[in-house]
């Protein structure tokens, strides 16, 4: 489940494993970045999803 | 009248150049012209193809004037967003950490049109990385509305809409991945089509999100816009994403009518707020079209809610799976904004997009229920006139609302579901910025739309307007 109230904590643990450096001021622009992209995305988790597939795009050859 | 060319259509221009009253070295001249005149007050094009385009000009005048006549885009200039690949030309994608990088080949739009004998005279400014709806780009500077050059031109395709707005070009290219053709055609006053997913090869263009973007055309009227498809569109082998369907004649049915034609207007557009001067001009859009013989039905689309978040999950996740890596290595090279969104959408999990994939399939699924019970589907293309350059919340009336939430409103449904959609012009705010009317049809049922658009183009003045400063 997508955690849409990340707290600071947790944010830099991400993205310290994702390769940022957390000690760069920039990361106090791109917390509320994050938690905004998490709460936009949110409402998708309350649809009812059961027994649908993914949209995809790949179609194999020759089809 | 000096520029007069610079403002004839497309369907125009083939008329006096295949009846040799104009020759492409005049158009292409005047447009050069026109180009260089006001580029400092709109800053349309990051690349201007001089050369190359008067020595295709006369080249053409000599076929033509030796009896070869390829069609309607014969001796027509286009210019193309700086993401579709022209050999030997730089490719941008609106970033100078991209000015170096020249191609080796040429994006199949680019040989569609050079076989309808169409000449490129350049490349269009747009929203860095075509990520971002206003059409700011701190590398190329920004955007420019020719309706008011401190407001926004809108983006990602900004440099499209205020060129071919403006008279500096009669056909332009966008590509649209959250609404990139659609939102600056609207807030410039123009015609901007988004085909079917599939039905406009995208190879040779940059990508920002794979399974949604989309390249159609942005012109002065609806007919521009059937003439472009024409000449465009069709399987790719070299596009993955390119479907192998028969391409009509997007021309012939046009002047057919909507009589008995069913509008759907989805009663969940107005659960967002709307500014009241663009609800105005929709609702008495609806009521030309009824005139003309369609029949307005208000339908649900409750999944239509869910677009902005379904959207923004899959269109940021792609983007920033293709620009991640150079963001961590040139991150403060990149423009604050576009930056963040890249880093921001390396934070989305893999559950998190297959999720979105998942809603995705539910949201094709009730589109799809949804318009067996309607031909069409009409309201308005974006909430508002165009914002003011740095604005970041637009006044809707009852609500100031975020600009990309605002821009993006009603544009990113048909990224989702991959179905055409248009916008053409319907009217002028109180400020005398352009409002935007969006059509979408059935997945490959452009005829349908460009139908529909092109009944109330006929019957409406407001696309031959031209802005006051420009004209």
């Amino acid at each position: 489940m997508m955690k849409s109230d990340m707290s600071k904590e947790e944010f830099l643990t991400i993205a310290d494993s994702l390769g940022f450096d957390i000690k760069d001021p920039h990361m106090e622009d791109l917390y509320p970045q994050v938690c905004n992209l998490m709460k936009a995305a949110a409402p998708i988790y309350d649809l009812d999803l059961t027994d649908v597939e993914p949209q995809t795009i790949f179609t194999p050859p020759g089809a | 009248m000096e520029f007069e060319l610079c403002f004839k259509t497309a369907d125009e221009l083939s008329h006096l150049i295949s009846s040799k009253q104009v020759s492409p070295v005049q158009v292409v001249e005047e447009h050069l012209r026109r180009i260089e005149l006001l580029e400092p007050k709109l800053n349309s094009y990051i690349s201007i193809m001089r050369d190359s385009a008067l020595k295709q000009a006369k080249e053409h005048e000599s076929e033509i004037l030796g009896g070869t006549y390829r069609g309607p885009l014969h001796g027509v200039p286009v210019a193309l967003k700086d993401i579709f690949y022209v050999t030997g030309v730089p490719n941008t994608y609106g970033s100078k950490i991209n000015q170096d990088f020249v191609p080796h080949f040429n994006s199949t739009v680019v040989n569609k049109f050079a076989d309808a004998g169409a000449i490129l005279i350049g490349k269009l400014n747009l929203h860095q990385f075509a990520f971002g709806p206003t059409g700011e780009n701190h590398h190329y500077g920004d955007m420019h509305n020719p309706w008011d050059i401190d407001s926004y031109a809108g983006g990602s395709s900004g440099g499209s809409g205020s060129a071919v707005a403006a008279g500096q070009a009669t056909i332009a290219m966008g590509s649209d991945t959250g609404g990139s053709i659609r939102i600056p055609s609207a807030l410039c006053g123009i015609v901007g089509l988004k085909p079917t997913f599939g039905r406009v090869s995208k190879y040779g263009v940059s990508p920002l999100g794979w399974s949604l973007d989309h390249v159609g055309p942005m012109v002065r009227t609806v007919k521009d816009s059937a003439l472009v498809l024409n000449a465009i569109a069709g399987y790719d082998q070299m596009d993955s994403c390119s479907v192998n369907r028969p391409v009509p004649d997007f021309t012939a049915g046009l002047s057919d009518g909507i009589e008995g034609i069913r509008v759907g207007v989805p009663k969940e557009y107005f659960d967002f707020p709307v500014h009241p001067q663009v609800k105005s001009s929709v609702d008495v859009a609806l009521v030309q079209l009824e005139k003309l013989g369609a029949k307005i039905i208000d339908v649900d689309w409750p999944i239509f809610s869910y677009a902005f978040a379904i959207s923004t999950v899959l269109l940021i996740t792609e983007a920033s799976a293709g620009l991640s890596k150079l963001v961590m290595e040139k991150g403060p090279e990149f423009q604050p904004g576009t930056r963040l969104r890249v880093e921001g959408g390396m934070f989305y999990t893999a559950n998190d997009y297959l999720k979105a994939q998942r809603a995705r399939r539910l949201f094709v699924d009730q589109t799809r229920e949804l318009m067996d019970k309607v031909d069409v589907l009409v309201g308005p293309m974006v909430p508002s006139g165009a914002p003011k350059i740095g604005q970041t919340e637009v006044d809707l009336g009852s609500k100031h609302q975020g600009i990309i939430p605002t821009l993006t409103q009603y544009t990113r449904a048909f990224n989702i579901n991959g179905f055409p959609a248009m916008t053409l012009p319907c009217g002028f705010t109180d400020s005398n910025m352009p409002i935007g009317l969006q059509i979408a049809g059935r997945p490959w049922e452009e005829e349908t739309v460009l139908k529909v658009g092109h009944a109330f183009e006929k019957a409406t003045d407001w696309h031959t307007k031209r802005p006051p400063a420009f004209s």
